[in-house]
């Protein structure tokens, strides 16, 4: 009788045995389920590194277009790079199929995603838009993307002068570098003036000076024979990008 | 009835086994993984204000190497090659900070353009592993 219970009883604690190790199993098949979850989390980062590189292409590409376009000054250089970006963009990643497709901006005033303004009262500006669309198929995770890069140089140039004796006269000109609206600092800046009908550096000038204040303002003075009534200067800056802009104005006189 | 208890136990400690060796190799990708995201994300810091297309555009091996030291982690080792356009390597030295073994190293690429006015397409490649 005795043994007979004990018989029953090592059938039981088979049961309890095989009931831990299916307690096992399901928290192993959670771990599992956990594991995944942080794979596909990782998947998803990984993907939106490659998006955030393709974008930062996109800028830089459009940075150095426009630096292109406003050396060269031929417009169609943004939409041939921006084809070889794309299809550079496509061919190469290697756990998807990504596929870049871009827009060049046509409303006003921009024309085949460029506005150039270097304007006679003390603006001026380089920009160049566009739109994109981006999409990457990546196994588990799809991408529908869609952004756009606007990459503007502007210049606002303020001057005055004040006539010393004669033709002599002191200009003081300030120049304001402004990227996507923002300060921004300048690769270098050449200011010139106006005199008997030709341009001339005013860094070759006497008591030229120039102050960078480090926030985008560059100050710039000079003295120079100017026998014109009017005093016109010419600011010619280069931001960081490499991107080219110029205005010119009209300085007004104090006493 | 003990031999059937007997035999569905064993049963069931071969599903675990089985289910624990489909985890192993899960872990490991999810540590590759991390490695390309420390990769990547030190690529897009340098390329963050177009540094490293200049870099790469004035052929400044020595820089970029600088700037690998600095922003990966300490015990990792990499290998940096420099492609251009076509695919062809452009870096003549070694942009390395260590041997990388094959086994546990990762590769990322990352296309990288230069704010130049030629606007130079480059395709990089960074391989990694951790010092074990």
């Amino acid at each position: 009788m005795r043994k007979r219970n004990r018989r029953q009883c090592s059938g039981q604690i088979f049961i309890i045995a095989v009931l831990v190790v299916s307690l096992v199993l399901l928290s192993t098949q959670v771990y599992i389920y956990e594991i995944r979850n942080s794979l596909d989390e990782t998947r998803s980062a990984r993907v939106n590194d490659f998006v955030l590189a393709v974008k930062l292409g996109s800028n830089n590409i459009i940075s150095g277009s426009l630096a292109n376009i406003t050396e060269r000054g031929v417009s169609s250089v943004l939409s041939e790079n921006l084809e070889r970006w794309a299809s550079f963009v496509d061919s190469f990643y290697l756990f998807g199929t990504p596929i870049l497709n871009f827009t060049l901006k046509n409303t006003a005033p921009y024309v085949n995603g460029t506005y150039l303004f270097w304007g006679t009262e003390g603006l001026g500006i380089s920009s160049a838009y566009s739109d994109f669309n981006f999409s990457l198929a990546d196994g588990q995770v799809n991408v529908q993307l869609a952004y756009s890069i606007n990459v503007t140089t502007s210049i606002v140039v303020e001057s005055v002068y004040r006539t010393l004796s004669g033709n002599l006269r002191q200009v003081n000109v300030t120049c304001s570098l402004l990227n996507q609206g923002k300060p921004a600092l300048a690769e270098t800046v050449t200011v010139l003036y106006e005199s008997s009908g030709f341009w001339n550096r005013a860094d070759q000038q006497s008591n030229y000076a120039f102050a960078d204040y480090g926030n985008g303002i560059y100050f710039i003075s000079f003295e120079a024979d100017i026998p014109e009534i009017n005093v016109n200067v010419s600011a010619q800056v280069y931001d960081s990008r490499g991107v080219y802009v110029q205005a010119n104005a009209t300085s007004t006189s104090t006493p | 009835m003990r031999t059937v208890e007997a035999f569905l136990a064993i049963l069931l400690m071969f599903s675990a086994f089985a289910l624990t060796t489909l985890v192993t190799p899960a872990a490991t990708s999810t540590n590759n993984d991390d490695l390309a995201a420390v990769g990547t994300q030190a690529l897009i810091s340098m390329d963050n204000n177009g540094e490293l297309g200049k870099l790469i555009d004035e052929r400044n091996w020595s820089a970029i190497t600088d700037a690998l030291n600095v922003l990966l982690p300490v015990g990792m080792s990499y290998n940096f090659t420099v492609y251009d356009e076509n695919l062809q390597p452009l870096n003549n030295v070694t942009m390395s900070n260590g041997i990388i073994s094959d086994q546990n190293m990762v590769s990322v690429q990352y296309p990288c353009v230069s704010q130049s006015p030629q606007s130079n397409l480059y395709l990089l490649r960074l391989q990694l592993a951790t010092a074990r």
